[in-house]
């Protein structure tokens, strides 16, 4: 059988086969056993066997469990509650004012748990009550939170981040936890932007709060601005710093961030035992949850790359004659469905271990792809009508918010995105001058 | 047939139990990394065990909770279709699915394990990264364990779902 009938069996078979609800895990292993067993032999599976026991043994993967660890205890100890609270009342006189705040507290959330769920579920059981109370447009409400909670896959450290290095390979996680700032912040700026003019022009969609309410002593925000935000501002900015500045690995910072969550979370007055042993067993799962689907996904690759699927699909685009562009425009399409679909996970799994040797060849930079292919599946997930962060907002929001709402809401932050996506494509530097600035 | 469930209940305790208990062994980890840090950068003394040991606990901790996270249907999953079907078509999927694709991939994969784990006791393989050279079958003996009790975590769920596509109604 010719190596073009292989791939195309066994991308086929991995599309036909992952959609019917069993782990992607072992789907993708399955596909690789059957699939390596024929073409390569009774060894194959020894691809599967070595490759866990080498994952198991990576010290940067380590950092999954620790910073998932953090980003449930800053959830459980209510962080997150004590943080949005104080933006609430710090930005609540201006017109709209608890926008902002979650915004900013999304982008603050987002880079202490960086999971997509974690923060959609915080914002939308703290900050969109508020928000209804208070008379908000509710689109526009919904909107800002599953837009602010899918910044979390991007700001670093993001999980997803470290996920998609060691499936990628060949970059330092550095440069993609660098190169996700400037795409990053560009995202909370815009929508900072967006929400400020809108509420300007507009004052019913988020009127400023009443006077008696607002009108809170300097006094008392100062105090409410370092007990509540300055702390956990103050840890991110260590964890990430000393990344930044190679004080220490990403995975030292990791724990180090972990155990600050704890010490914050008892000088909250929130440590206790429930709250330790949920954490510690919530980040089992999410660990488990995802190492198993590396494995899957990494023996998958395996026996793909090793039956030469990335060369038919190279010498299958390159005979194509089409521009590098155009290339890359269908990479990005197709990653932006699939993030439509899939949650995070399956769609770096999917999608990386088939783009990126491609791309690689076409000499495109690593981080810029990474990046730039990152924020594209970001905005699959605030598109209706699959997308998960509007159902996990539906799934904790107030019953009178119907899903027509969060659908009308989602979509100018999309175009945002959009916006974002284009510039990154056009000025590479959006993204490329901090690596570049700092590690070249 | 109420005895053979019972068992796979007894199974479905015993795994979570372990999962459950091992999902500890983050808390080490994470102190490790703290005093770590602080040994190296502020003491100028850093341990020589730290890096292997963290990723030593980790694994137990992922491998030993692999089957707990199966039997509560943790894994990433792609559930457009799926959330939709009744019972017993889920129960149909899951059934050709662990025979089509998980056995084979176990099958070949459990034995290799044992073989490596087996190969790596009599030679006393060592991790040479750093300068402690720990040895490493204990690691591949977890993560087999951990394989074995995911693999029989998968079997029980096979004969539920089995029960529940031939005789119907609810998933025992």
């Amino acid at each position: 059988m010719s190596r073009e009938l292989i791939t195309l069996l066994m991308t086929g078979s991995l599309v036909l086969f992952i959609v019917w609800g069993y782990p992607v895990a072992f789907v993708m292993g399955g596909i690789a056993t059957i699939f390596g067993l024929i073409f390569l032999g009774p060894a194959a599976v020894h691809v599967f066997v070595l490759n866990t026991y080498e994952t198991l043994m990576d010290f940067v993967l380590i950092a999954i469990p620790l910073f998932t660890f953090m980003g449930i205890m800053i959830e459980k100890s209510g962080i997150a509650m004590r943080l949005y609270d104080a933006l609430h009342k710090l930005m609540g006189s201006l017109r709209g004012g608890l926008l902002i705040a979650t915004i900013a507290a999304c982008a603050i959330l987002a880079t202490a748990t960086g999971v997509i769920g974690v923060s959609v579920a915080i914002m939308g059981v703290l900050a969109l009550p508020a928000m209804m109370k208070y008379k908000y447009d509710i689109p526009i409400a919904t909107g800002a939170i599953c837009a602010g909670g899918a910044l979390g896959v991007l700001i670093p450290p993001s999980i997803l981040l470290i996920v998609y290095d060691d499936t990628a390979g060949g970059v330092h996680l550095r440069n993609l936890f660098m190169g996700a700032i400037g795409p990053g912040l560009l995202l909370v700026l815009f929508y900072l932007i967006y929400v400020i003019i809108r509420c300007h022009f507009n004052p019913s969609l988020g009127p400023a709060l009443p006077k008696e309410e607002a009108d809170i002593p300097l006094k008392q925000k100062i105090s409410l601005l370092v007990t509540s935000v300055i702390p956990v501002t103050i840890i991110v900015l260590v964890v990430l710093g000393s990344i930044i500045i190679g004080f220490c690995t990403p995975t030292e910072a990791a724990g180090f961030g972990a155990f600050a969550s704890i010490i914050l979370a008892a000088a909250y007055r929130n440590l206790n035992f429930a709250n330790l042993k949920d954490a510690v067993i919530d980040t089992m799962k999410v660990s488990c949850m995802v190492y198993m689907v590396m494995f899957g996904a990494s023996f998958f690759s395996g026996v793909y790359i090793r039956l030469g699927g990335v060369e038919v699909v190279y010498n299958l685009i390159t005979g194509l004659n089409v521009p590098e562009a155009g290339i890359l425009f269908v990479m990005f399409l197709l990653v932006f469905f699939m993030g439509m679909f899939l949650d995070w996970l399956g769609t770096i799994m999917v999608a990386v271990p088939i783009f990126t040797p491609i791309v690689a060849r076409m000499g495109v930079d690593p981080v810029w792809f990474a990046m730039m292919m990152i924020v594209v599946m970001q905005t699959g997930f605030l598109t209706p009508p699959f997308a998960y962060s509007i159902f996990y907002l539906k799934g904790v929001a107030p019953p009178e918010v119907k899903t027509a709402d969060i659908y009308r809401g989602v979509i100018p932050f999309i175009f945002l995105q959009i916006l974002v996506v284009a510039l990154c494509w056009l000025f590479p530097e959006i993204i490329l001058w901090l690596p570049n600035l700092l590690y070249n | 047939m109420k005895t053979l469930l019972k068992a796979l209940d007894r199974l479905d305790r015993f795994n979570e139990y372990v999962a459950k208990t091992t999902a500890w062994l983050l808390f080490p980890v994470l102190f490790i990394m703290t005093i770590e840090v602080i040994r190296r950068k502020f003491l100028n003394n850093p341990s020589i065990w730290s890096h292997e040991m963290s990723y030593f606990l980790c694994s137990a901790m992922l491998m030993l909770g692999m089957a707990y996270v199966f039997k509560i249907k943790g894994n990433v999953t792609i559930d457009i279709f799926y959330a939709k079907f009744s019972p017993r078509v889920k129960a149909a999927f899951d059934c050709f699915f662990f025979l089509v694709f998980f056995v084979p991939m176990w099958y070949f994969a459990l034995q290799l394990m044992v073989g490596y784990l087996i190969r790596s006791y009599l030679i006393s393989e060592r991790d040479y990264w750093g300068i402690w050279f720990p040895l490493l079958w204990p690691l591949k003996a977890w993560t087999l364990a951990g394989s074995i009790m995911l693999v029989l975590q998968a079997v029980a769920e096979f004969i539920r779902d089995a029960i529940c596509l031939v005789k119907g109604g609810e998933r025992p």
